[in-house]
């Protein structure tokens, strides 16, 4: 059982300075949020060891929610692991294989609809806009309820996930290298989720068992103690994930589901046989080969039929660890590594129609502004050719041949031409977001006991750490690390997003 | 034995359910918010949103097109010049009728015919006639029929601009046949637009009927003397319709915009300044503040919104008098109309005989025209007009991104994205099309 009680108050219009209490505000306003979920669960567990080398875990749960349209809708999910230590079990005694573990699993677990999504409700009326905040009730000493744009849903099933897992875990050479390698397979099925719909239902999502989708991966895990002595210790680690996404299917009628930017620009959707959140936006027009099609005047020609321009889910991610110690000294370091992971730069697109971007007073090419370059497409990495029916000077065809028309690197290339991220196709502003990245490092020195005795400490240290001083990236913008809608599911989009801050922290450290 | 453990934990054994439902029942709805409501709440509801309709997006929007206001900076600048236009930008006001006031309306509509409330009855089809015409003036063809049918068609398909028109002028007979019956209960407070004046009501029905008959202009249904009739009907029971602003929050979205939230987006230059100066129009003040920032008639804190006025009735007739050849009788009624308009805005008497009577003693459409341009500013209207009518005579500014100024409005991106099969102008890959629809397109009653 969960509640969650939430009562409180805001002011504004404080008239007497630097009097912070209700009594001093103009407007009052009063808020109570009461949301709850009781979940009825019974459960059962089984562990088998036979010999300390096998071992086999069984469970089973069922549970019933609140939050069910019928909440005699039961959630069923079982769990079956086995682990079996080879070197107990084969009797190894090595100081090459010191410990080897295989283990196998599957686990089925369900979740109940959110709360509140099983009937659809009346809200407290407010009508803005992403230009201003509009009215809110109380307006005009009226009360106003709207009814709510979320669609309820009493039929919802239970969304259930399915993992299995085989891993193995090594320990080598004395001790000194542990490995631990897992590979994945997991399949989500009848994901609920706020499904938007068009809004001239009346409504503008619709809470639904929406789809079915996998993920798929690897994990491994590897540290070496490469030295171990009284004085100075070193060890090296190295994490590394591959995880491929991909949207089996959606349920029927539901064709397309978008991710909540609410943006102009590339967007984020969810399309069966594509990974989750694969970004779409519009392209230049293309030949059947992929080249851009440009006009007598140079220019691309726009295209407003979205296409897939990126997938956001990186290719892999790295950290590489580094801790030493000597005597007193400790030393710690984090690498950080992203390969691939595409992200609109709808910073750049905005900063090129408004001239501020550096690119419009020299471009990376160093065509300096006024001065006349050939436009390049950077998905097929040419000029583009021109489109069908394009005659030159002479009044030739020239059609499908190679464009060789100069542009100049001005206004009417950005604010009025379709270069930029107003104006023209998102495409361009698609970034590869790799980075590596020294997330931290750091070195502490630790006192001894006796050069603290006359203190009443217990304990004294003093250290540094810097946080992101380094990093390597293809992508143009501030940081790829970025997320312009915060912490929900979407990614990719960057739009004066700010970036990661880098920081030089001192500390001291006593024990009392 | 080399089993060494054997442990079972039984939490609680299966099928012991019986007794949980009832406690699992106690926590299934929401208890912050009503599954059902009644038409005193619905009502403040769908008329905030249609004052928000009335006064943020689409008017700034058409004012920018009209060159009644100039966007100079960020995203207004784009605007200017006809950039960035896009699906996504119509989600807000497209979402705020359909899924916000239309819906509540026909919410009102369902409950008043079950309960005998013709008077909120009558309402709601007014205030529905209102808000299906100022979407069709933009989009053309648009959903009623099937829309608001929720999970049983989560795909409704789109009526014709005639059909909707056709819809319009049903609504408001009804609406005012419903007013004219006696109702179980009756609003007061709870309507924000006229306190619960039925006849204000009827006035306001006559008065959308003489607008809407208008913009068929074009079409072979025009009917000027059915405009006149609708316009004098209106005029006999005064027609303003407006709805209101506070000072501190719930400003008004024009103030919002040009003061509060985006300063400095959007001022007061271009044609219709022009034109003002150029004829020492008394309004000059009242329209712009000094630095042309602000709007102090129309975007103070709390300037009301109008929705329908007399001074537009009196251009429509005078408008429908002149096409139907009746110079003396426009030239009375275009006077009446500045006057109305003048006087409302607080001008000075002397003021206004001295500008009326500066006007050019020729009376023509395009006279007729440009002085309701300057009047309607901040409505949608002045662009129905110059789409009906060519006036004022305006182009595309220097530098846009189109040669022609745009004649429609793009459908929002979540029908293109959710409802796909029934928009109907695909997005094109026309070259000349940068916005993804072709904005150009002229709607049924303009062609």
């Amino acid at each position: 059982m969960r509640d969650y009680k939430y009562v409180g108050t805001y002011g504004t219009g404080l008239v007497l300075p630097d009097f912070y209490n209700m009594s001093n505000a103009q407007n009052q306003q009063a808020y109570e949020s009461v949301t709850g979920r009781r979940l009825w669960g019974t459960y059962a567990e089984a562990q088998l060891d036979y010999d300390d080398w096998a071992f086999l875990t069984l469970t089973a749960r069922r549970d019933q929610a609140s939050t069910f349209g019928n909440v005699s809708t039961p959630i069923l999910y079982p769990s079956a692991s086995l682990a079996l230590i080879l070197t107990e079990a084969l009797d190894i005694k090595s100081d090459v294989l010191n410990f080897a573990k295989l283990r196998v699993s599957s686990a089925k677990v369900g979740s109940e609809p959110p709360f509140a999504s099983n009937a659809t409700y009346f809200n407290q009326a407010g009508v803005g806009s992403g230009w201003i905040n509009g009215v809110s009730f109380p307006y005009l000493g009226a009360t106003g309820f709207t009814q709510s744009n979320v669609l309820g849903n009493p039929d919802l099933r239970a969304e259930y996930t399915i993992t299995n897992e085989v891993g193995a875990e090594f320990r080598l050479f004395n001790n000194k290298v542990n490995a631990d390698v897992t590979l994945y397979q997991q399949t989500s099925e009848d994901l609920i989720v706020a499904v938007p719909v068009a809004a001239s239902s009346g409504f503008t999502s619709s809470f639904m068992n929406a789809g079915t989708m996998t993920n798929t991966g690897v994990e491994v895990q590897f540290n070496t103690n490469l030295v171990e002595s009284n004085d100075f210790t070193l060890n090296a680690g190295m994490t590394f994930t591959r995880n491929r996404n991909k949207v089996v299917e959606l349920a029927p009628g539901v064709d397309v589901i978008g991710l909540p930017w609410g943006f102009f620009g590339a967007n984020q959707r969810l399309v069966a046989g594509e990974a989750y959140g694969t970004l779409y936006g519009d392209d230049w027009l293309r030949d059947e080969d992929g080249n851009a099609l440009v006009d007598g005047s140079g220019y691309p020609i726009y295209s407003s039929t979205e296409v897939v321009v990126g997938d956001p889910n990186p290719d892999y991610l790295m950290g590489i660890t580094t801790n030493a110690s000597y005597k007193n000294w400790t030393f710690n370091m984090l690498w950080d590594i992203r390969q691939g992971g595409d992200i609109w730069n709808g910073t750049r697109g905005a900063l090129y129609y408004f001239g501020t971007h550096e690119d419009t007073d020299v471009m990376p090419d160093g065509t300096a502004r006024g001065e006349t370059f050939v436009w390049e497409d950077v998905v097929m990495g040419n000029n583009g050719v021109y489109a069908p029916g394009t005659l030159d000077a002479n009044g030739n065809d020239i059609s499908g041949q190679p464009n060789t028309t100069g542009v100049l690197n001005d206004i009417d290339s950005y604010a009025l031409g379709p270069l930029s991220g107003f104006t023209g196709a998102s495409r361009p502003f698609i970034e590869d977001g790799s980075w590596v990245r020294l997330r931290t490092v750091s070195l502490n020195y630790r006192f001894d006991k006796d050069a603290i005795k006359s203190t009443k400490l217990k304990g004294l240290s003093v250290g540094i750490t810097g946080r992101n001083l380094f990093l390597r990236t293809p992508y143009r913008g501030v940081d790829p690390e970025t997320n312009l809608s915060g912490s929900t599911n979407s990614q990719g989009a960057d739009y004066f997003n700010m970036p990661n801050t880098m920081g030089v922290i001192f500390n001291v450290k006593a024990n009392l | 034995m080399k089993f060494k453990t054997l442990i079972i934990l039984a939490v609680a054994a299966f099928g012991l359910t019986a007794c949980s439902d009832a406690w699992l029942e106690e926590k299934k709805l929401d208890p912050n918010r009503p599954s059902e409501v009644s038409m005193e709440v619905l009502l403040p509801s769908a008329q905030a949103s249609t004052g928000m309709n009335h006064g943020d997006v689409l008017p700034r929007l058409t004012c920018i097109f009209m060159q009644q206001m100039t966007g100079t900076d960020r995203q207004s600048l784009a605007h200017n010049r006809y950039a960035q236009i896009g699906e996504g930008d119509f989600n807000t006001p497209w979402g705020n009728a359909y899924a916000g006031g239309l819906y509540d309306l026909k919410l009102i509509m369902d409950l008043a015919d079950a309960s005998g409330a013709t008077a909120y009855g009558g309402i709601a089809k007014i205030m529905t006639a209102m808000e299906l015409g100022l979407l069709t003036d933009h989009f053309g063809d648009i959903p009623y029929t099937e829309a608001f049918t929720g999970a049983d068609n989560l795909k409704p398909a789109y009526d014709t601009q005639e059909d909707i028109y056709t819809t319009i002028f049903t609504l408001l007979a009804d609406g005012k046949a419903d007013l004219a019956a006696p109702s179980s209960v009756s609003p007061g407070g709870d309507d924000l637009i006229h306190g619960g004046d039925l006849a204000a009501w009827m006035a306001t029905a006559d008065a959308l009927k003489a607008r809407c008959l208008n913009h068929l202009s074009k079409t072979s249904q025009y009917d000027g003397d059915s405009v006149i009739a609708a316009c004098d009907d209106a005029l006999a029971a005064g027609a303003y319709a407006t709805i209101g602003y506070e000072s501190a929050l719930n400003q008004n979205p024009w103030y919002q915009f040009t003061v509060i939230d985006r300063a400095g987006y959007i001022t007061q230059y271009g044609t219709m300044y022009d034109m003002m100066t150029a004829s020492s129009d008394p309004r000059i003040d009242l329209y712009r503040s000094a630095d042309s920032l602000e709007l102090p008639a129309y975007g103070s804190a709390t300037s009301a919104l109008p929705l329908v006025t007399p001074f537009e009735l009196y251009f429509i007739k005078a408008e429908a008098q002149m096409v139907g050849g009746d110079a003396t009788g426009a030239r009375e009624s275009l006077e009446d109309a500045i006057e109305s308009h003048m006087t409302w805005l607080g001008v000075d008497a002397t003021d206004i005989t001295t500008y009326v009577d500066s006007l050019q003693a020729t009376t023509d459409l395009e006279l007729i025209m440009n002085e309701k341009y300057v009047a309607m500013f901040a409505s949608t209207e002045a662009w129905t007009d110059w789409r009906r009518t060519g006036y004022p005579s305006i182009s595309a500014p220097a530098g846009a991104n189109l040669s022609d100024i745009p004649r429609r409005m793009p459908y929002p991106e979540g029908e293109y994205l959710y409802n796909a099969d029934n928009v109907p102008m695909p997005l094109t890959a026309d070259p000349d099309d940068k916005f993804g629809v072709t904005t150009t397109y002229r709607l049924w009653w303009d062609s």
